[in-house]
């Protein structure tokens, strides 16, 4: 009731409006998706915007050529983009499909428990063999990530590498004498500080971010040590951050060693990457997207750099390291064009479409077919960061509502030596195991226990849902 | 002088409606833009709600916030970046508001140029001066060092002894010319003729100021002080940007805290405790709103 | 005399000359950061992010440019950001001047209410969460489509401020005015229309450039409102969306080219206005 004598009030006033106003409308008005006719436009949404040249070319090929009237209108959003789909839901302006990204976090199990969007099982079984060779989505069904109990809710087309080191060699040779690369984290930390003692000032041995990528290298370090990057102790069903104690302690030798670029803690990645590729910089940690950043966007010219595979603690591998899968598409529940929004998913996930997308060096291949169709010589130095067999997706942890700082701030704190490690990691075991319990009690989430865990393989166990 | 007022008093009944009809454009916005969502924001201060499914949890929220450190820690940050910025921008562009509109070589130069940093939008300069503040070859660190003011490179962000005095540096750069262009146009209103008085009176500049300009000006100040401080403990979008409340929760103040709990894609959406936070940081600045117009009657009295 | 006298000074050669220079210093502090970005909108993008105390880049990149206006559909931008700033400056001089009158000239039952409830939700801000609600009510009465409902937020929003300033403008102006416009037979609203609208020509001037500014630098709510309609957007949005580009590094160059044509029609804005501006104070106002 309250609503609608607002709406009317609203209403008044528009009529009331003055000539400013109604030429904004007038401006919307013409700039409308407009569908003439028998077409249907199939409203996409996406956050990426680097590869936005091609996927808008083979877009444009689409619409003038598909036999189906399918027009496709791409809105590319790349701020706050998994609230605005949410809020989009919820007030019914959904795009039909969604781009998803296993990076953008967006939390599976609470799209699927409201229905936000559609399972495409049924899809994905009449799709046929093709379909199936390209994108193997029977093989790619990650708890939590694109799969919530069976049902999956989006394919991925493409794939991001774990984290990498990479190595400015000219400076690894000045430091050392040598080329030889670390494979170990007190190899790799003890390489830092000859770098930066040799740079006096010019250059330095390591360099983090105020964001992601040094909690990728972090975190994918921690993995490769048996410690998963949520800190859930898949067998028990419970929170447990004491495995990263060991890679807290020896990354915090980076700082009391003064090996990291002055500032970087504070800093954007992309002012880090200039750096690199300015020769200030002896060691850094990214993923497969630095092919890219180092060849075109900011082409390293005066030395060397090579990409070396994570240390590890004690030169044994004891967990996968993650993956990101990439470039799915999930359908909206509210759409009313599920059929033709599943033909614009097919065309994202056809072979000609992905051929081209990977030879542009936009990601990895995540297929065998995918793997072969591609030519390498056109996709420059991303093989360099071609999958490892140790590398998986793990199943999401439950998303529960934290009191307090989360985990990644908390450690990054003690990393930098703002405080004990053993009390971070107490205090993180505490809350995050508290607000679980609670969670699963009111029913928000489920505990997600898989017995037979094998962190070498996080993805091939068997699932259970508790309710308490 | 009967008949006078009884055309007055028909008058006023006559205006009674002209004037709520003509005050209900401004109290149609009030409600829908303010009013509006207040109200809606009680609908969840009792839930744990993740923007999908609201989930009910009594009084949870209040006891969280009472022991929650981070919010109370930004409380005491508010009040310090709301104090450091009202303590330096409002005497600053007084003073310069009352040198500008002097006849002065190029003051309209100088006006437009310290106007100019308004017209750029926060999210745009706060990730410019994150440039600026870069710590290794940074622009102000290379220049400070250039000038020999400096030996070793500032961190201005990340060291949490200095991050606040940089966050107020930007403050006072976007803000200046805003509250100078609130006291140039208030200055405005004062006639010529009472300084063409007080020359002949022969006052000198000073003397003019302190019993001309600021006495006539005293209704005007305290506007612009309510609204400087309503602002300054409203901030957060420049800070946001530039250290999104770091290091280490120095930088974090009520609405950057409030905004993390609802859009930070680590970790699930808490907008049911972020709206019993809002309510809070309503009530806070509620009372030193209150606390000033007060004060402000109280000097009223004295003048 | 042409300059209301704030300080009246005879003023000494060497004092003038310091308050100049303060003033020049002044200056190059704010326009530092401005040069910074117009210099830095014709860098590589790398030379950008590198950092250094030069500011001017090595060569002259006017592909920046082409590239922000070609990839960012600015001129579609440019025309929202205008009809979002005019519209939000005469919604705002229409509700704000009338308010401001009524409030300051008028006694009648309810009035301290209403006012004590804009004084009340002007420290009420919600922030950010407060653009839920909203959204929601505009997709209800299905305006979440258009311009008209980014003005009137953006208006609500800033229009408490104004009041206040018109207000206390308001009660600088001698009563005695409108009551001889009272006894010559003019009615209430006549009054507003005829002689009290005029006379605030200064505070309007000022108000309509800050709510123009007001309107022009609006993010996080235009940024809500638009993110289902690329031809909606404003410039703020579109600037800063040209530097995000998901995977790989982003285009600071691009963005700082986009800030840059973004600045300028406000500044020709600022020059128009701040003219009307000088003559509003000029005229000195009330002539008691």
């Amino acid at each position: 009731m309250k609503k609608q004598i607002i709406s009317a009030l609203l209403a008044s006033v528009m009529v009331l409006s003055f000539s400013a106003c109604s030429g904004g409308n007038g401006g919307n008005a013409g700039s409308g998706t407009s569908a003439g006719g028998a077409k249907t436009t199939i409203e996409v949404w996406t956050n990426d915007r680097h590869d936005l040249d091609y996927v808008n070319s083979e877009i444009q090929k689409f619409n003038s050529s598909n036999p189906d009237n399918i027009q496709i209108h791409q809105t590319v959003i790349t701020d706050d983009y998994v609230n605005m789909l949410s809020m989009a839901k919820s007030s019914g302006t959904a795009p039909d499909i969604a781009g998803i990204s296993g990076s953008i976090g967006i939390d599976m199990n609470a799209f699927a428990d409201t229905k936000m969007v559609l399972p495409l099982n049924d899809y994905i079984k009449k799709a046929g063999a093709d379909f199936q060779k390209v994108t193997e989505s029977d093989d790619h069904i990650y708890e939590g990530v694109n799969a919530v109990n069976g049902q999956v809710y989006w394919v991925p087309t493409v794939v991001r590498s774990g984290t990498r080191m990479i190595y400015n060699m000219d400076l690894v040779k000045k430091a050392t004498g040598s080329t030889t690369l670390p494979t170990t984290l007190p190899e790799m930390v003890s390489l830092a500080k000859k770098i930066t003692q040799k740079g006096a000032g010019q250059y330095y041995g390591f360099a983090t971010t105020k964001d992601a990528p040094f909690v990728r290298c972090f975190e994918g370090i921690a993995e490769m040590a048996g410690q998963n990057r949520y800190g859930y102790d898949y067998v028990n069903g419970k929170f447990d951050f004491s495995g990263f104690k060991p890679i807290v302690e020896e990354f915090n030798k980076l700082f009391t060693d003064k090996s990291v670029l002055p500032g970087s803690p504070s800093q954007g990645v992309d002012a880090m990457r200039a750096q690199f590729a300015n020769g200030k910089i002896g060691i850094w940690g990214n993923a497969s997207q630095e092919a890219g950043v180092f060849t075109e966007q900011f082409p390293v010219k005066n030395f060397e750099w090579k990409v070396a595979e994570l240390p590890t603690m004690d030169g044994k591998v004891q967990g996968a390291l993650t993956i990101q899968p990439e470039k799915g598409y999930a359908i909206m529940s509210t759409t009313k064009h599920a059929d033709q929004a599943w033909k614009v998913i097919e065309l994202f996930s056809s072979k000609d479409f992905l051929k081209g997308y990977l030879e542009k060096g936009y990601g990895l291949p995540f297929s065998k077919e995918m793997t072969a169709a591609v030519d390498t010589s056109k996709t420059g130095r991303i093989s360099d960061f071609a999958l490892k067999d140790y590398e998986s997706v793990y199943p999401a942890a439950p998303s529960i509502t934290i009191e307090g700082e989360d985990m990644q701030k908390v450690l990054w704190s003690a990393v930098m030596g703002q405080r004990n490690v053993d009390t971070a990691i107490q205090d993180l075991n505490t809350r995050y195991n508290k607000a679980l319990d609670s969670d699963v009690a009111s029913g928000k989430v489920k505990r997600l226990v898989i017995k037979d865990f094998d962190p070498l393989h996080p993805s091939k166990g068997t699932l259970q849902y508790l309710d308490k | 002088m009967k008949l006078f007022q009884k055309k007055h008093a028909s008058l006023e009944d006559e205006g009674k409606a002209s004037a709520w009809l003509m005050l209900l454009p401004s109290i149609f916005l009030l409600v829908i833009t303010s009013v509006y969502p207040f109200i809606w924001l009680f609908r969840y201060i009792c839930y744990d709600y993740n923007g999908y499914t609201a989930y009910f949890t009594g009084a949870h929220n209040f006891y969280h916030m009472l022991s929650d450190g981070i919010f109370w820690g930004s409380v005491v940050h508010t009040f310090e970046y709301a104090g450091l910025k009202l303590i330096f921008i409002i005497p600053v562009s007084f003073l310069l508001a009352a040198l500008l509109s002097q006849k002065i070589l190029g003051s309209s130069l100088f006006r437009a140029i310290y106007f100019m940093p308004t017209v750029i939008s926060t999210a745009v300069y706060s990730l410019i001066f994150g440039f600026i503040f870069a710590v290794f070859n940074g622009s102000l660190n290379s220049i400070l060092s250039l000038m020999g003011l400096i030996h070793s490179p500032v961190d201005w962000l990340g060291n949490p002894k200095i991050v606040m005095i940089s966050i107020i540096i930007v403050a006072l750069w976007g803000g200046l010319g805003n509250y100078m262009i609130l006291f140039i146009s208030g200055m405005g209103s004062i006639s010529t003729d009472v300084y063409e008085s007080s020359k002949i009176d022969g006052a000198n500049g000073i003397q003019t100021f302190f019993h001309i300009t600021l006495p006539m000006l005293s209704p005007v100040i305290k506007v612009i002080l309510m609204l400087a401080i309503t602002t300054a403990f409203k901030d957060y979008e420049s800070i946001l940007v530039l250290t999104n409340g770091g290091p280490n929760n120095r930088s974090q103040v009520m609405f950057t805290y409030i905004y993390q709990l609802i859009f930070s894609s680590n970790v699930t959406p808490q907008i049911g405790y972020a709206t019993m936070l809002s309510v809070v940081a309503a009530l806070i600045i509620g009372v030193v709103t209150v606390a000033y117009l007060i004060l402000a009657r109280k000097l009223d009295d004295v003048m | 005399m042409n300059r209301s006298h704030v300080i009246y000074s005879k003023g000494t050669k060497t004092a003038r000359i310091f308050i100049f220079l303060l003033l020049l210093i002044i200056a190059a502090i704010m326009v530092y950061p401005v040069v910074y970005i117009v210099l830095g909108s014709f860098k590589e993008n790398m030379e950008l992010l590198q950092g250094g105390a030069n500011p001017i880049p090595t060569h002259f990149v006017f592909q920046n440019y082409v590239q922000a206006w070609k990839q960012a559909n600015f001129a579609v931008y440019t025309q929202n950001s205008v009809l979002i700033a005019l519209g939000v400056m005469v919604l705002t001089l229409f509700c704000t001047s009338m308010a401001g009158y009524v409030f300051d000239r008028k006694k009648f039952r309810g009035k301290e209410f209403v006012y004590n409830l804009f004084i009340a939700f002007m420290f009420v801000n919600v922030g950010s969460i407060a653009l839920r609600p909203m959204f929601e009510l505009a997709v209800k009465v299905h305006m979440n489509q258009s311009l008209v409902s980014i003005i009137l937020i953006a208006t609500g929003t800033g229009q408490a401020m104004y009041i206040f300033l018109v207000r206390g403008f308001m009660s600088s102006i001698p009563k005695e005015v409108d009551e001889a416009a009272k006894i010559d037979g003019c009615s209430f609203f006549g009054i507003y229309w005829h002689i009290v609208f005029p006379m605030l020509k200064p505070i309007l001037a000022t108000v309509a450039l800050l709510s123009f500014r007001g309107g022009w630098s609006e993010y996080i709510m235009p940024l809500v409102f638009t993110m289902s309609n690329d031809a909606l957007r404003p410039l703020t949005v579109g600037v800063v969306m040209l530097k995000n580009s998901g995977n790989g590094a982003a285009a600071w160059n691009i963005m700082f080219a986009g800030a840059t044509i973004s600045i300028i029609p406000i500044i020709i804005v600022y020059t128009f206005t701040s003219k009307h501006f000088m003559e509003g104070m000029t005229s000195g106002a009330v002539k008691g």
